[in-house]
């Protein structure tokens, strides 16, 4: 018989090294400096006293005053949904905005949407926070003072008419613009001479584009179908987390990961030289230096063109290691021929050429590449920045224009650009916020927020989507298309030009059969219309794989370094730092937040005798920084990764976010931003930015610069002396392989036997609903979008690096990140995303002195904040970690931003418990609708904040008492187990156990005996 | 000995302070749980006259009882369907017109002191033309029924089962000016609760939650 052993998962790095040369130090508690006992007594007489004469006021007369005129479809007290496109990125996934009482106050993925699917990332849900945001800017500025539309635009036009036709005309956008806004920009330069116009994303996708212009003549980005693919081979391309269109790609992902319908489970090969949580979900990752990956391209390209075309290619050595991983890699590529996709991340032409080729003879372009649907998403064109500065240092620049673009910040030529934009008459920033580029810029246009203008998409080629306004503009802003026509002297507004553009450019191309007004009706309500796909994409030419002979990537040499930059999912950009709910969001991987690291490997930091937050000097030629270090298993040892998108003027901001009390800690550091800008070491090379560096030196230095990491506690494990004569590690996290799972799979969840050990009667049944959740790990990605949901549904604070260093995050949900090894040393990595688990036997209920926290009828572990009085009894027994105690008033920030707040949840005060809810707000409010329409509830019709977030539908919520809910089928599945059930607290919350697409483990375990 | 005299000083203290207090005492009043609550409004709109003489349908005004947590306040323009014809009460309209009649006159517009106010917020002038020398100004009600902090309400689910508007808003169809009547208070909403459970709500069966997170969240 197959024995399954269940693999041992650690919740942080020292103890999966065994080691504590790494353990980084927690803040220790100074001594009190007055005893508790003495500060009762000296405070007693004056806290009766103010008790009394406070509680003699009398309560405060309300007015209630309603509206004049009411709009029909308005009623006070209940909310609409509107379609919309989400701002958060270029990859433009179709949103729901929630709007009550005339105020945006969460937006969620819309099902529908044909190219996101429901799915909305963190940088998304917590995008409504730009709307609300303290430091928007709300007035045009004119040489940094405020200024009139009227002056901006003499401005503008009075430089532009003096120039003549020999200076150059520059449009810089740093993100794709819409096609609204392309429209308009082109409109405007074609009235000049010599002008420039380049669109490039902050994440570049240059060099795939340039690829697709080589061996197709288009350059054009192909959308990837992972949803078709039932072989996946990435080098570098981080598709779960930022490249492209994450939400897209992780929900296409997760279809065919259902080991439940084996045929269909895909297999996932993850060639990298970071840790990405795309690796973290890699069947087979495989840690390689960027030189190795290199080689390892050409060798599979080689070997593929050999197997369908016989065209010879020049191979190369591949790592001796993963030589018989890569064959395999070569042999599943071979068998599944038009049902594969291999992608690369990495910025080379040379290298995406030969993917290309690979694509093309597996015969995967027009099934899992699609060609004729091509994806605008991140699209990119060549660095202007480089020939942007020489020209501008020849004084031939006439204007800039930047739009949406922070180069000065961003770009490796940032302080030069900088100094030099003042040679230009006229600079032009359009900007909803101030940022490093813009306050070099004479002119600021402030641009309205996307929750306050007409605007469309266009993600994918048969897909365009409108972004509607979901409220007043809150400053006197303008679009960019109003700003632009109102300078060629055209009338209309934002709502007018969208309409004329979509008649006379889109509707033409739709798939409709309405006239033009029923058609923008619809689109207006869907957020999305259906268009024509291109007829013709290009061919593959095979010349032009003789260009591709040239090695790039060099070795690094002795005791140098490669240096890979990258966007952190919950990061995507500088745009993105004025958020405080992203940068509190603990990183998917390394569950760090308030910072960005050097993550390097455990081998690396004992040679160089660090640990995390040891500042360590990374130096390339003359650029260097100084970093804290974050030590990751799983990163190749020659390898830094850092996260690009930090160290933001607009960060300034955070220094004081959390708690005023006397021993509070600034967030930012020491340079007075939160994190370091690496955007320095990126390197600009033919038109393309690279983020793959070689030859980067390392020494360390005496500084520290402590880190927040919201891993290092809170472990669901016992303490050393309480660990039961059966062991002290408990299975917290399962997995198997699917082979294992497919034969044997009563093997993998072995459910303890409760009979004589029931601390707690079952005395209480549960007649009506009963409700559950459960969590697929299979498909859990780290991401989390639950997370960010859950904050801004749940009206949760930010509490800052400081609170968070003295683990009083306020999270209702986190997401533990284990390290485990398989036999043969490979490291596997595994999310388990964590609320409250409303124990059916709560250990929490049975501590609290005054029953503030009561078991309902529907299985829900209520926590009522009005009685409670903060003994925080409760926190001490949870076995999962997941109560939250307010130590202060936090700070829900101005009075703009609080519009933001959710109203059907309470705001929770200083000294009160706090938890998840299974957002009970939503279930009372499907339950009430359900009663005034008199019929039962649906399944599936009540979607906690963190389910309906989840781009793979990996969270599940539901009654378990309704045989036919999904939930309940998840119940009856042979992975469901019970996190510590053997605990027998009965947690209404369930997983699923990880499936990876291996051979049988057991095999491999003996092969190694 | 020194805690000891700081005990008597801080005693003495707290007793003055309560003296001082004390007059004010009877003006106090407890947020919610405060039946005969009666505040002066800035119209006087009488409900013994609409829902009690005239028989309006309660849900005629506060239609967002039947789908929405609250019940909300009528906008000016509901007030207007029927204020757009009847400026006045049907005696002082009469007696305009037997005046005018008497003096040999042309009969002028009677608005009565109370629904004026109501055109000027709407900045209409007496003849119910919009006055351009006027802004409209909202009317500010005041609140009469509060819900204590940290509980949710939700109307549309109690008139959905059949609770009669009365029942925890008393008679208002014979009030001149509404006052609170019950004390919405949780002991009080419970009770009721519970004797739904057992009596059915107009001979209906129904469950009404008696869970803290039906309200509390």
């Amino acid at each position: 018989m197959i024995k399954i052993n269940p693999k041992e998962y650690f919740p942080s790095l020292q103890e999966f090294e065994n080691d504590n040369v790494l353990e980084e130090n927690n803040p220790i508690m100074p001594e009190e400096l007055i005893s508790r006992r003495d500060f009762l007594v000296r405070t007693g007489f004056g806290l009766s006293a103010m008790m009394l004469l406070s509680g003699c006021s009398r309560a405060p007369v309300r007015e209630a005053i309603p509206f004049l005129e009411q709009p029909p479809e308005i009623t006070p007290g209940t909310s609409l949904v509107y379609a919309s496109v989400c701002p958060g990125c270029s990859a433009a996934c179709g949103t729901l905005v929630k709007v009550r009482d005339g105020r945006p106050i969460k937006v969620e993925g819309n099902p529908d949407h044909p190219v996101s699917k429901g799915g909305l990332c963190a940088v998304g849900q917590a995008s409504l926070l730009s709307l609300y945001d303290r430091q928007r800017l709300l007035e045009p500025k004119l040489d940094n003072v405020k200024s009139s539309w009227t002056n901006i635009e003499e401005k503008i036009s009075g430089v532009l008419s003096k120039n003549n036709s020999e200076k150059e005309i520059w449009f810089i956008c740093g993100e794709v613009p819409s096609p609204l806004e392309k429209h308009w920009i082109k409109k405007f330069l074609t009235k000049y001479d010599n002008t420039h116009l380049v669109c490039s994303d902050s994440h570049s996708t240059s060099a795939i584009a340039d690829a697709y212009a080589t061996t197709h003549g288009t350059a054009i980005l192909p959308r990837y179908r992972f949803d078709k693919a039932e072989v996946i081979v990435s080098f570098d391309a981080d598709f779960l987390g930022t490249w492209i269109s994450p939400m897209e790609f992780t929900s296409g992902w997760a279809s065919r990961r259902n080991p439940d319908a084996p045929e269909q489970f895909s297999h996932h090969t993850q060639f990298e030289s970071r840790l990405s949580v795309t690796g973290a979900k890699a069947d087979l990752r495989v840690p390689l230096d960027p030189f190795e990956i290199e080689q390892t391209i050409r060798w599979i390209a080689a070997k593929v063109l050999a197997e369908t075309d016989g065209a010879s290619l020049p191979s190369s050595n591949i790592p001796k290691r993963f030589e018989h991983e890569i064959a395999e890699v070569v042999d599943r590529l071979l068998h599944h021929r038009g049902k594969s996709l291999v992608v690369c991340g990495i910025q080379s032409v040379e290298l995406q050429t030969l993917i290309n080729a690979i694509n093309y003879y597996l015969g995967n372009e027009g099934n899992t590449v699609d060609l004729s649907n091509r994806s605008y998403q991140q699209a990119s064109d060549h660095d202007p920045i480089p020939q942007l500065t020489k020209n501008l240092s020849d004084n031939k620049v006439g204007a800039v224009f930047f739009f949406k673009a922070n180069p000065v910040h961003d770009h490796p030529l940032g302080d030069k650009l900088s100094n030099l934009l003042k040679l230009s008459p006229l600079t032009v920033s359009f900007v909803e916020r101030e940022d490093e580029t813009s306050r070099r810029c004479s002119i600021e246009a402030a641009i309205p927020n996307s929750f306050e203008t007409w605007n469309d998409s266009h993600p994918v080629e048969t897909v365009a989507a409108i972004n509607q306004p979901l409220l007043q503009r809150l400053g006197n802003t303008r679009s960019l298309p109003e700003i632009l026509a109102s300078l060629l002297a055209k009338e209309g507004d934002n709502y007018q030009q969208l309409r004329n553009y979509w008649k006379e450019n889109v509707y033409p191309v739709a798939e409709t059969a309405f006239n033009f007004e029923n058609f923008w009706n619809q689109t207006v309500h869907d957020g999305y219309c259906s268009l024509q796909p291109e007829k013709d994409s290009g061919r593959f030419n095979a010349e032009a794989l003789h260009s591709t002979s040239e090695v790039r990537h060099k070795k690094s040499a002795e005791n140098k370094y490669y240096l890979t930059l990258y966007h952190k999912p919950t990061m995507p950009g500088s745009a993105h730092s004025y958020n405080p709910l992203l940068h509190e969001l603990p990183d998917s991987i390394s569950k760090v937040s308030w910072d960005n690291y050097a993550c390097i490997s455990p081998t690396l930091a004992k040679k160089l005798g660090v640990r995390n937050g040891s500042v360590l000097r990374i130096a390339k030629g003359e650029k260097q920084l100084s970093i804290p270090a974050y030590v990751l298993p799983g990163q190749h040892e020659n390898v830094i990764a850092i996260a690009l998108g930090y160290g933001t003027e607009a960060s300034r901001r955070f220094t004081d976010i959390g708690p005023e009390w006397i021993e509070a800690k600034p967030t930012t550091g020491k340079n007075g931003f939160v994190g370091v800008n690496s955007a320095s070491l990126i390197e600009s090379r033919d038109g393309h930015l690279s983020y793959l560096i070689g030859d980067v030196s390392i020494s360390t230095t005496m500084d520290t610069h402590p880190l927040a990491s919201a891993q290092e506690y809170h472990f669901v494990d016992v303490p050393e002396h309480l660990v039961p004569p059966s062991g002290g590690r408990r299975p917290v996290v399962l997995d198997a392989t699917l082979d294992d799972y497919q034969h044997h799979p009563e093997h993998l969840v072995k459910h303890p036997h409760m009979e004589g050990d029931n601390l707690w009667q079952d005395d209480h049944p549960y007649n009506g609903h009963h409700w559950a959740l459960m969590v697929d790990l299979s498909l859990c990605t780290g991401c989390s979008g639950c997370v960010a949901g859950c904050h801004i549904e749940n009206n949760v604070p930010v509490t800052g690096k400081d609170e968070v260093r003295r683990n009083r995050e306020l999270s209702w949900l986190r997401i533990d990140r284990y390290f485990s090894k398989e036999p043969d040393g490979k490291l596997d990595i595994a999310f388990q995303p964590i609320m409250c688990h409303h124990c059916d036997h709560a250990p929490c209920e049975t501590v609290c002195p005054v029953l503030a926290t009561v078991h309902s009828e529907e299985g829900l572990n209520q926590q009522v904040y009005n009685r409670c009085v903060g003994t925080r009894y409760c926190a001490n027994n949870c076995p999962y970690k997941m109560r939250r105690f307010n130590w202060f008033n936090y700070d829900q920030g101005t009075e703009r931003e609080r519009l933001l707040l959710n109203p059907d949840v309470t705001i929770r005060s200083r000294g009160i418990m706090e938890k998840c809810t299974f957002c009970v707000q939503r279930i009372e409010k499907v339950k009430i609708e359900a009663k005034r329409e008199k019929r039962e509830i649906n399944d599936g019709e009540i979607q906690t904040a963190c389910m309906q977030s989840c781009p793979s539908n990996a969270i599940v919520f539901g009654d378990m008492n309704d045989p036919d809910s999904q939930v309940s089928k998840m119940l009856k599945n042979p992975r469901r187990y019970k996190l510590l059930e053997e605990l027998n607290v009965k947690p209404s919350v369930g997983y699923l156990a990880i499936i990876r697409n291996r051979r049988s483990n057991s095999a491999t375990r003996d092969h190694h005996a | 000995m020194n805690s000891r005299i700081l005990t008597i000083i801080l005693a003495i203290s707290i007793v003055f302070a309560a003296i001082a207090f004390l007059p004010r005492l009877g003006a106090m009043r407890l947020q919610a749980v405060d039946t005969g609550y009666q505040p002066e409004q800035p119209i006087h709109f009488s409900h013994r006259l609409h829902a009690g003489e005239l028989n309006v349908d309660c849900l005629y005004c506060h239609a967002g009882a039947e789908r929405s947590r609250m019940a909300g306040i009528p906008a000016a323009n509901v007030c207007m369907n029927c204020h757009k014809f009847v400026p006045a009460t049907i005696g002082a309209i009469r007696a305009e017109e037997k005046a005018a009649g008497e003096e040999n006159r042309d009969v002028q517009p009677v608005v009565s002191p109370e629904i004026e106010k109501l055109y000027r917020a709407l900045a209409l002038d007496n003849n119910l033309v919009p006055d351009s020398s006027m802004t409209q100004q909202s009317i500010r009600w005041t609140q009469v029924h509060t819900i204590p902090d940290f509980v949710y309400f939700d109307h549309s689910a109690h008139v959905s089962k059949g609770v009669q508007c009365q029942t925890c808003h008393g008679a208002v169809e014979t009030m001149e000016v509404v006052r609170q009547e019950s004390t919405l208070s949780m002991g009080w909403c419970v009770n009721c609760h519970r004797s739904a459970n057992e009596a059915g709500i107009q001979g209906s069966v129904v469950a009404a939650p008696l869970d803290c997170s039906a309200c509390h969240y």
